[in-house]
């Protein structure tokens, strides 16, 4: 998928929890954990279940860094 | 149809304002950083500022010539102001607030703004909303040709603010009197004027509609005022989300929860770009071509069609995107937050 987000994460679903509109959808990468906020109908409609491979797409724009 | 025609140049204190338009019936918001000259141009205009050299004139009626050594007094222009804070006078009435502007139509215009049943209210027991109401019947009072707005939701509460805009949107749209109105927001501007001017240092560097600023920004500065991407449409509510049919018919959905006339605002950095429609969980996928590509330091905004996104230059350069070719738009609904227009 050519796509212009820069950071292309895969990863597979740990975790998911569905409100009425939205959803909360926890992801293992390389042991981090990643937790993507979309809506319910995203999580119905891509069929998302816990084990599932993914791709975690995130724009280098939105990542802040912290110093540790 | 009554033309405004301004071209002045005002030296102030650290910089000199220089600049010049023509404005038709219709509205202009003129943006910037504080201190940029913007109240400056409404002052001329209403002669409490006198320019040092230029012109300003409404249709064949001159007010301000130095060539023709015309300066007519304020009194003498055809002007409706509305300052920042409304200057209200808060020992009289509405009635007579609105009688002091001139006191031929104050029925119907109570009537017309909605607020004739507080006719005998004093400004203080008024919400934020109706005093600007107050202010904007006083103002239409002098049957001005032309109609000045300083700063007019800037004494209201962000809650407040985003009702009155619309409503303010709504009046000068029916006005149709040539309007200059000054803000320091780039959404403000977005949703009451017709065209944006961005005014910084006393010079007016971009004039164009508020899509073609976001798309094409003159400058860094101009594309870090121009927030976002403003489309409007109708929303309804559909499973607890916000399904807006765009008026070129697209669909957009939103997680904003306003339903009926709405803008929707989308950042351009919210906004990622493929050659295929890619399946993922974002629920706004908008195909379209690239009309413009500009690069802004190490940015690049990629309008396609009515939407602008932003991306790096790296990204633009490894996807090889070129005007002309087809493309899509993605973005989350969580992404977006939709305004009332109406």
């Amino acid at each position: 998928m050519q796509i212009s987000a820069r950071n292309q994460l895969k990863g597979t679903v740990t975790g998911v929890t569905t409100g009425n509109v939205m959803a909360e959808v926890t992801v293992d990468v390389g042991g981090q954990e990643i937790v993507s906020a979309i809506t319910r109908g995203s999580v119905e409609s891509l069929g998302l279940a816990v084990g599932d491979d993914v791709t975690v797409v995130i724009k280098a724009t939105e990542v802040m860094l912290a110093k540790s | 149809m009554e033309v405004l025609s301004v071209d002045i140049t005002v030296p102030l204190r650290s910089y000199t304002l220089d600049l010049a338009f023509d404005l038709e019936p219709a509205t202009i918001a003129l943006v910037g950083p504080s201190g940029a000259g913007k109240s400056t141009v409404l002052r001329a205009i209403a002669g409490l500022t006198r320019p040092s050299d230029g012109r300003i004139a409404v249709g064949d009626d001159v007010w301000f010539s130095s060539e023709q050594k015309i300066d007519r007094p304020p009194e003498e222009r055809a002007v409706g102001l509305v300052f920042q804070e409304y200057a209200l006078f808060p020992h009289m009435n509405v009635r007579r607030n609105v009688a002091y502007g001139g006191g031929g139509r104050v029925d119907e215009l109570l009537t017309r703004l909605r607020i004739h049943h507080l006719g005998d209210a004093r400004p203080g027991d008024l919400s934020g909303g109706e005093r600007q109401r107050v202010a904007l019947a006083r103002a239409l009072a002098r049957e001005p040709r032309v109609l000045l707005l300083d700063e007019p939701l800037s004494a209201l509460d962000a809650h407040t603010k985003v009702t009155v805009r619309g409503e303010l949107r709504e009046l000068l749209r029916e006005l149709r009197l040539p309007t200059v109105l000054v803000t320091h927001d780039f959404e403000d501007a977005a949703v009451l004027a017709d065209r944006v001017g961005v005014i910084v240092d006393g010079e007016l560097v971009q004039l164009d509609t508020s899509d073609r600023l976001v798309a094409n920004p003159a400058s860094p500065f101009v594309a870090s005022l121009t927030g976002a991407n403003l489309l409007e449409g109708n929303a309804r509510l559909n499973n607890g989300l916000a399904e807006v049919v765009l008026d070129d018919g697209a669909t957009v959905f939103s997680t904003g929860a306003e339903t009926g006339r709405v803008g929707v605002v989308i950042y351009p950095w919210e906004i990622t770009v493929s050659r295929q429609r890619p399946d993922d969980s974002a629920l706004n996928h908008v195909e379209g071509e690239i009309t413009s590509l500009v690069t802004v330091e190490n940015r690049v905004r990629v309008a396609i069609g009515r939407l602008t996104a932003e991306t790096s230059t790296q990204s633009a350069e490894n996807m090889g995107l070129k005007e002309g070719e087809r493309v899509v738009a993605s973005f989350k609904a969580t992404a977006t937050r939709l305004l009332p227009l109406a």
